[in-house]
């Protein structure tokens, strides 16, 4: 028998990568309303913000150092007035809408904090359909039947870049995901990703207010908004 | 070397450029508390003296993603020149693209555009004709006003959006600023219903000319009620308003500074105006566009 050598290894290890960076990924799934027929289920909601919370421009296609350092000089004024009229007040607004909106489906809706934060659960291995962490010990941690996420990963602005050149105007911008797991098998109740961007109408760069830009946040807020109400 | 970076840095600042439009106005308001009297209030139209009707189009002119790799060998002039085509590139298909999406949204309502092409402007003016100047008489203070009507593509919504300058006096080599003034006011309409808009598809001019006077006689009392400084002191809570337009909701950022006729007009972040039906007026009247208030 041959024995493995470092090359077959090499080749079995990479093949094993690209089936992982092959995965496909997690389509919405539309609110399954079977479990609501539970007459006192129990809803927690949980609200993230980015780590980094602050408004800003996501730069994305930059794709070198010198590339993404250009691109960040471009809206550098940008950031600086995003950092400083916008703040998180609208997210808290969204986060009372998913609160309403639920409470409409139970009575026992509220807000709760994890004992450990999501990165750091215990990997849950599952097809699509079922949540990527292992959330049901919170079932009895925190004593509810059905965890509701929702976080917010980018807020302000997105612009395009291809390497230095931008492909269009920086974007009104949300990202994020809105989420809810039954806590009895760890299947996901619903599912929605978050992308909006939404085009500023005419100039964008009219420093220092930049009210186009910011005309354009508030328009990607309120169609998130939209969605969050259709996806409950 | 440096004079290079700062020619490369100011390239690419020029890169980022949005196309032209000349539906869009930054706001300049260099006039402080030299506002007009009424009576010193006097107007003319630029250019087209006729009425100039387009359909509402997407305003996203972003085009995808051109990954390019860069010659190195060329040396530091040689990747200057390759980012500075890499860059008309983009510009170019983003001038293209947004002609397109004009062209395709003038298709709908082509009757329209050929129902007002002859249409003479001042014939929409009413009661405010005797403060119409001539473009040839015009003279330093005479606001110049350019309206550019608009239809969605079902043509049961019109709007205007009107551009308002005074150009600047100042004869120094060192001016930098071309405008004393300048503003955008826009108007909406209420949605025609089923009857108004049986008008508009048989080709009734008349029905449509009420139509665009009204848009363009609300226009023309906020631009005097701005320039007289009737709007000066108003300051109300900044909060978020809602207006359909042809893609959907769009959101507006601003305060109230006035009520007219069933209209709230808004000065927005941009510090224009923006003249929209109130809710609970369009409930419940008829929509008639000949009521002058």
């Amino acid at each position: 028998m041959k024995h493995l050598g470092f090359k077959h290894l090499l080749i079995a290890g990479m093949a094993v990568l690209l089936a992982a960076c092959g995965s496909t990924p997690q389509p919405t799934v539309t609110l399954s309303t079977n479990l609501f027929n539970k007459d006192d289920l129990k809803i927690g909601i949980v609200y993230e913000l980015p780590k980094k919370n602050k408004a800003t421009t996501h730069i994305f296609g930059a794709s070198c150092l010198l590339c993404y350092g250009v691109a960040s000089a471009m809206t550098s004024s940008l950031d600086t007035h995003l950092e400083n009229t916008i703040d998180a007040s609208e997210l808290t607004k969204m986060k009372e809408l998913v609160l309403s909106e639920y409470t409409q489906r139970s009575q026992n809706v509220e807000l709760v904090t994890l004992p450990t934060p999501i990165n750091k659960l215990k990997k849950f291995k599952g097809e699509l359909g079922f949540a990527k962490k292992d959330f049901r010990s919170l079932k009895e941690t925190l004593g509810i039947d059905m965890l509701v996420v929702f976080q917010v990963s980018r807020y302000g602005a997105y612009r395009s870049f291809s390497s230095y050149i931008p492909n269009g105007d920086p974007q009104g911008h949300v990202a994020g995901l809105l989420y809810s797991v039954d806590l009895n098998n760890n299947a996901y109740v619903q599912y929605m990703e978050i992308d909006e961007k939404v085009q500023p109408s005419g100039e964008w760069d009219e420093a220092p207010k930049f009210p186009s830009v910011t005309t354009s946040y508030y328009q990607a807020i309120e169609k998130t908004k939209k969605k969050i109400k259709d996806a409950i | 070397m440096r004079f290079l970076f700062i020619i490369f840095a100011l390239g690419l600042v020029g890169c980022g450029s949005t196309p032209y439009r000349d539906d869009y106005a930054k706001h300049v308001n260099l006039i402080a508390d030299n506002y007009y009297d009424d009576a010193n209030f006097k107007f003319s139209f630029s250019e087209n003296p006729n009425v100039d009707l387009r359909g509402l189009y997407s305003q996203n002119d972003t085009v995808d993603a051109t990954p390019i790799l860069y010659q190195g060998g060329a040396g530091l002039a040689g990747l200057l020149v390759q980012i500075g085509t890499h860059s008309s590139i983009v510009q170019s298909q983003r001038n293209n693209k947004r002609a397109k999406e004009q062209e395709q949204a003038n298709k709908p309502i082509l009757p329209l555009i050929n129902l007002t092409k002859e249409v003479p402007l001042i014939d929409l003016i009413g009661e405010n004709s005797f403060q119409l100047v001539s473009l040839e008489n015009a003279v330093s203070d005479t606001v110049k006003i350019k309206p550019i009507f608009f239809s969605n593509s079902d043509m049961t919504e019109l709007s205007l959006k009107s551009i308002v300058w005074l150009p600047s006096q100042d004869k120094s080599k060192r001016r930098k600023q071309k405008f004393k003034y300048k503003n955008m006011i826009q108007v909406y309409s209420q949605r025609l219903n089923e009857s108004q808009h049986k008008k508009l598809v048989n080709g009734d001019k008349g029905f449509l000319s009420e139509v665009l006077s009204s848009l363009l006689t609300t226009a023309l009392y906020i631009t005097k009620n701005e320039l007289t400084g009737q709007y000066s002191k108003v300051k109300g809570p900044v909060q978020t308003f809602f207006i359909k337009d042809g893609s959907g909701e769009k959101v507006i950022r601003g305060s109230i500074v006035a009520e007219k006729c069933g209209y709230q007009i808004i000065q927005d972040i941009h510090s224009w105006f923006i003249a929209y039906p109130k809710p609970e007026v369009t409930a419940g009247i008829n929509n008639d566009f000949t009521a002058q208030c």
